[in-house]
């Protein structure tokens, strides 16, 4: 007798503790995957890393005529009295600035008059403005003039940016897509030289950009080297 | 003997795992701890505001905690763990996701009367499953024994 009457009180008193942990289980679950969602790789990676001596390789994706990119940091150099590293895109060097707030490149408008260049206008302006951050719109732009033979020649520059936004990569994890507008004006009194360009950029955190889309084709990372 | 407090905890939090781009920021903790005669565990809101490098850019968050310490001890070893929901933004653009945070550190204790005060040094990291980051936290709490 005493046998069939403790059973069911021992019964009774596990059923809830198994469902207290399933419970528990539930919450514990439910929080490790909301928060699977890469916020802090975001906020706490480097998306722009550039230091002397890091280069990256890409490929574009044809495979009649494959086009090579090469990418090389080279040693600090200063321009305008602004320390800055010059980057080699092919033998094509930019110079670029990074502080905490963007990365700025050096653009300089040159108008050729009688076979000799006149720099117009020129500036560091914001490529990217940092830290990236979906959905972020930015400009920079930068207007000058300059007497050529008593005329004046005016020069703009326009860099339209929007940071459009990230997305899960199995390879490089989050990775921000950014569209990158550049205009360009040379104002004479008799012609205007206008140039327009767009390029889609995606950076990923600890590497840089890792693939970018121009007029030239669609890029990707194929190799690279970080110091 | 079961005692129960509650209180604030305040300080400011210097980043240093990740985060090169944010500068010190200001946390604030409502708290509640229970108490035996040698072990206390918190239940704290916490909210946190980090500014950027950027002027334009922080990094806020607002969660919950456990925390667990010797409230026995002058100097006790403070463990925490919780849930934070926390937000990056750049002027007008923002993101948002969930993250875990936790906590290890020292805490020394001071008690006047009903009043305990206890200075906190500590790490406290953060997590999104994928990477982490961390600060370091200077922290004061005061509770008041009911």
């Amino acid at each position: 007798m005493n046998s069939k009457t403790r059973r069911p009180q021992k019964y009774k008193a596990q059923r809830p503790q198994r469902k207290d942990l399933l419970f528990w289980w539930a919450i514990v679950a439910a929080v490790f995957i909301s928060c699977d969602n890469r916020i802090i790789e975001r906020a706490a990676s480097d998306y722009f890393p550039i230091e002397t001596g890091s280069w990256w390789r890409y490929s574009d994706d044809n495979i009649y005529e494959p086009h090579q990119v090469y990418v090389e940091v080279e040693s600090l150099t200063s321009l305008m009295n602004t320390d800055c590293y010059p980057v080699s895109y092919s033998g094509v060097v930019h110079y670029i600035v990074r502080d905490e707030r963007a990365v700025r490149e050096y653009k300089e408008l040159i108008y050729d008059f009688g076979g000799d260049d006149y720099i117009v206008a020129r500036s560091f302006l914001t490529r990217i403005k940092l830290p990236m951050v979906q959905g972020s719109i930015y400009a920079d732009s930068m207007s000058d003039s300059v007497n050529v033979g008593g005329v004046f020649i005016q020069g703009k520059c326009r860099i339209d940016g929007l940071v459009s936004e990230y997305e899960d990569n199995s390879l490089y994890g989050n990775i921000y897509k950014i569209i990158i507008n550049t205009r360009e004006t040379i104002i004479a009194p008799d012609t205007t030289i206008a140039s327009t360009s767009s390029v889609e950029e995606y950076y990923a955190p600890g590497i840089g950009l890792v693939r970018f889309i121009d007029d030239e084709g669609d890029f990707n990372l194929s190799d690279y080297q970080l110091y | 003997m079961f005692s129960l407090s509650i209180g604030i905890e305040g300080g400011m939090q210097a980043p240093v795992l990740g985060f090169d781009d944010l500068a010190t920021g200001s946390v604030i903790d409502a708290v509640v701890s229970g108490q035996t005669h040698d072990l206390a565990l918190s239940m704290a809101l916490q909210g946190s505001f980090i500014p950027g490098e950027n002027p334009g850019y922080s990094f806020t968050s607002y969660g919950a905690r456990l925390g667990l310490h010797k409230d026995n001890w002058r100097i006790s070893p403070v463990l925490d763990a919780g849930f934070d929901y926390g937000q990056r933004k750049l002027d007008q653009a923002a993101e948002s996701g969930y993250t875990l945070g936790y906590g290890l550190g020292l805490m020394i204790k001071f008690r006047y009367e009903s009043l305990h005060i206890y200075p906190k040094f500590c790490y406290e990291g953060v997590s999104d499953l994928a990477a982490q980051g961390g600060f370091f936290t200077f922290k004061l709490r005061i509770l008041y024994e009911l």
